[in-house]
């Protein structure tokens, strides 16, 4: 009896029901879509402010960055150190291996350009798109063309293959007047020269400008050093600093064991920068304060932005949704005056019309669910051309969500109804 | 006549309003949906208007997004036109400007690069700068890279010894790039230290010095006219700061400053605009994007405020059809009585001028409060994620109520006009 008067109630106002079932999809699809675009939004947005460059520099322990300023300098009295052009590879060994984005070394030397006035000019060796296959047996590309996206290049990239193919600095190719194609010949230390072809003209906006990028055996034939390195840029997904990371950078020592473990196995700068200091020999790899610290400000604006706006969504579902709720019961009043005055118990009526609600909620609910999956991919495929995480949390929040907002939505008015004289609700009060 | 036209319409009036009092449950439901979706509405389009200028001010914690150098010819920018190019800037979204001056120095025997600036500038245009101790306050107050203070073992409250002038150590700079070899110094500090830095003549060669006072700035140190002394820039290149500071250690170069840092919080097409107008305008200084920073924060910008504006739309989208089937259901209930009234002579248009008021009143009312609490949600967002108050736009509230209104009226007619084209005795009937 009691299932019959459901399905009845189904079938007869199947217009009402699918009201119902089609507002709760709606809630349900908002609450889906906008809990998996908040849930995923930090990984893609850190994946976009990879833009911005390296996060880490790793520089050999004792040279650090006072090498660099000697070298523009052309002093050479001072020993200066390398990393080991062998050991890049296990960059991609370390815990969070997968965080690492890209990388790349380098190799800078001054070299003189013949034939041109004021000619000592600093060359840089580097991987510009590398392939490599780690021992691990996996295959990796890197290089430096993903770490300076905001290049504008006139021609082409170097190709690491290339041996003698070189990129120049817009305003060195303009003082030399250079162009795509052209050759010019440099020299290194003890009379060493090379043949280069300009195969890319690249403005930077920044002291870049100035320098001569070419493939790393290039560079190293150049300077005499196969093998070696002056330093390596890495780019890194990490999670914003908290305190723990923050005494962790001050003083590792100084942590306990447990928070020791909590901080090496967090993507924070400082853990990833630590297990980079263990693989490679002699290195000192740092934060580059500018690229990771703004990183972090600005991924957790974006995931609270996204919070307050998730919640806000959440809250204009689940009213929404009680609404008309609320509204669809109070039009039945006729029918549970009609029920009560027949003789229907309070807890048959409270049940009756309930599995008919809950019914309309569960089917919207599923509805509404998979359509926010699909609001969700259309979100993040706009914005960020990539498909977002389905999170497995989302389905028990949303399922949660709707039910208890459904019945907040019909319990008090139905209790409401029952304690009206059904004379008075059939009178139409 | 005239009275007639009266009589209807305060009977209009009075059914539309007593309509609205007597079911009260069911207006309550219904503005509730419209207050819910106007709230959304105009609390989304706030946030969404406000976000560029706001996501735009998180992006300087980049820092400088623009450079000033000297033009080619020159050696250093002068006072003047460090004063006029300042003032070619927007004041408003202007959100630091640091002048620079290097110079090689030897500490313990070891070399490393003297700046010269402004602190209180600097903390500005580079946030990122982690500083162990504090910002110098007054004059002999340094700051050490990090580098540097490891090498020689300085930690805050240290002194410190350059070329035989006596510095304390307040704070321990950390940048991760090559501002950890550095010694800061503020310029007055720095020119004391350099006393042959100081600007004395233009780079063309004219010995007339600043008027006094007429820069408010560097006033200070601008030499009376008659120190004069010769440019050098034969072998400088001029783009790159570091060599300029390294080349023109020597005692030769006339000079004022090395590189000013600006950080500007607009966007690209006016950056652009800002660069060609400080070229042009003030020939001594070579303008320079910082390209790192203001393209990447292109891309970035961009796709964060495409990924608002989607999920704005989509969350309207589904609120809007969310408010309007909650109308459709109130007013589908309503069926026996639009029956009744159509048996009573009423014509189809009567009824739906009436449906029509009664959505209009609620929309209006609805939309106004929905104007408020969606303000006080965009001012909690502001304040939350930004820090920062937004002021109220007078122009969401005619575009809410419209809106409202809109969707109570388009969700009211559909049911409606179901209903009118149905014989009233069949809706009478209940069938």
């Amino acid at each position: 009896m009691f299932w019959r008067m459901v399905a009845g109630t189904l079938f007869r106002q199947s217009r009402k029901m699918l009201l119902i079932a089609l507002t709760i999809a709606l809630g349900a699809s908002l609450a889906t879509a906008m809990l998996n675009v908040m849930l995923g939004v930090g990984e893609k947005v850190n994946r976009e402010l990879k833009t911005f460059g390296a996060n880490i520099t790793i520089v050999p322990r004792d040279a650090s960055l006072i090498q660099d300023l000697y070298e523009v300098e052309g002093d050479e009295a001072l020993p200066v150190s390398y990393l080991q052009e062998s050991e890049l590879g296990s960059i991609k060994t370390i815990f969070w291996a997968h965080n690492i984005v890209d990388f790349a070394p380098y190799f800078t030397t001054t070299v003189q350009v013949d034939g041109q006035n004021d000619s000592s000019i600093s060359l840089t060796g580097t991987w510009f798109s590398q392939h490599l296959s780690l021992p691990t047996g996996e295959e990796v590309d890197t290089g430096m063309r993903n770490l300076r996206s905001w290049w504008e290049v006139t021609g082409a990239w170097a190709d690491d293959a290339q041996d003698g193919s070189a990129m120049l600095g817009a305003v060195v190719a303009e003082r030399w007047g250079l162009a795509v194609g052209d050759t010019f010949t440099v020299s290194g230390t003890e009379g060493r020269s090379r043949e280069l072809t300009v195969v890319g003209i690249f403005s930077a906006g920044s002291d870049e400008d100035e320098r001569i990028f070419v493939p790393l055996a290039t560079a190293q034939d150049l300077a005499d050093k196969t093998g070696l390195v002056s330093s390596i840029e890495v780019s890194a997904l990490t999670t914003p600093d908290n305190e723990l990371a923050q005494r962790a950078a001050q003083n590792i020592k100084a942590l306990s064991q447990q928070e020791y473990e909590t901080w090496y196995c967090t993507a924070y700068v400082s853990a990833i920068c630590y297990q980079l200091d263990e693989v490679i020999t002699d290195g000192a790899a740092r934060p580059v304060r500018q690229v990771a610290q703004s990183e972090g400000a600005i991924l957790e604006k974006t995931q609270l932005l996204m919070l307050l706006i998730t919640i806000l969504s959440l809250v204009g579902a689940a009213l929404g949704i009680s609404n008309l709720v609320t509204a669809s019961v109070m039009e039945r009043g006729r029918e549970i005056g009609l029920l009560k005055a027949i003789g229907a118990y309070d807890g048959a009526v409270l049940r009756l019309v309930l599995a008919e609600i809950l019914i309309a909620c569960v089917l919207g609910g599923i509805v509404g669910y998979f359509a926010g999956l699909g609001f969700a991919q259309i979100i993040a495929q706009t914005v960020f051309s990539s498909d977002i995480e389905i999170n497995s949390l989302v389905p028990p929040i949303v399922a949660v969500l709707v039910v208890l907002v459904t019945l907040a939505g019909s319990v008090p008015s139905i209790r409401l109804l029952l304690s009206l004289h059904p004379a008075e609700v059939l009178h139409g009060r | 006549m005239a009275g007639s036209r009266h009589t209807r319409r305060s009977f209009y009036l009075k059914m539309v309003l007593t309509s609205l009092l007597r079911r009260r449950s069911r207006m309550v439901v219904a503005l509730l949906s419209v207050m819910i979706g106007a709230t959304i509405l105009s609390g989304l389009v706030t946030v969404y208007y406000d976000i560029p200028r706001q996501m735009g001010q998180e992006f300087r914690s980049y820092g400088a997004n623009l450079v000033l150098l000297p033009s080619n010819g020159g050696s250093s920018i002068n006072p003047e036109d460090f004063e006029k190019a300042k003032a070619l800037l927007p004041a408003g979204e202007t959100i630091g400007i640091t002048p620079f001056c290097y110079e090689n120095v030897l500490i313990n025997g070891q070399p490393y690069i003297a700046a010269g600036t402004e602190f209180a500038q600097a903390q500005t245009t580079s946030p990122y700068w982690l500083i162990e101790g504090a910002w110098p306050q007054a004059p002999g107050e340094i700051l050490v890279g990090r580098e540097i203070a490891e090498t020689i073992l300085l930690k805050p409250g240290d002194p410190l010894t350059i070329e035989a002038n006596d510095y304390q150590v307040v704070g321990i700079v950390t940048s991760g790039s090559q501002e950890d070899a550095f010694v800061f110094l503020s310029l007055e500090d720095f020119y004391e230290l350099y006393p042959e830095r100081l600007f004395a003549a233009s780079p063309d060669g004219e010995t007339d010095g600043l008027p006094q006072g007429e820069t408010d700035g560097l006033s200070s140190i601008v030499l009376p006219p008659g120190h004069t002394s010769e440019s050098d820039c034969a072998s400088c290149h001029t783009e790159e700061f570091i060599n300029t500071a390294l080349s023109s250690s020597g005692t030769t170069t006339t000079a004022g400053l090395d590189l000013v840092e600006c950080s500007v919080s607009v966007s690209t097409d006016e950056l652009d605009a800002l660069v060609a107008t400080i070229a042009e305008d003030v020939p001594g200084i070579a303008p320079r994007l910082v390209k790192r920073v203001t393209q990447s924060e292109d891309t970035v910008l961009a796709k964060l405020q495409s990924l608002v504006y989607l999920v704005t739309l989509v969350i309207l989208v589904l609120t809007m059809i969310c408010v309007a089937t909650t109308m459709m259901a109130v007013v589908s209930e309503r069926r026996r009585e639009i029956g009744l009234r159509k048996a009573l002579g009423a014509s189809n248009l009567s009824i739906i001028m009436e449906f029509m008021g009664e959505s209009l009143v609620l929309g209006v009312i609805g939309g106004l409060g929905g104007v408020g609490l969606g303000f006080l949600f965009a001012q909690a967002v502001s304040a939350n994620v930004f820090s920062r108050t937004i002021e109220f736009q007078p122009l969401m509230i005619p575009f809410t109520l419209v809106v409202s209104v809109l969707v109570t009226g388009l969700a009211c007619l559909l049911p409606v006009r179901g209903t009118t084209q149905i014989d009233p005795a069949i809706v009478l009937k209940g069938e």
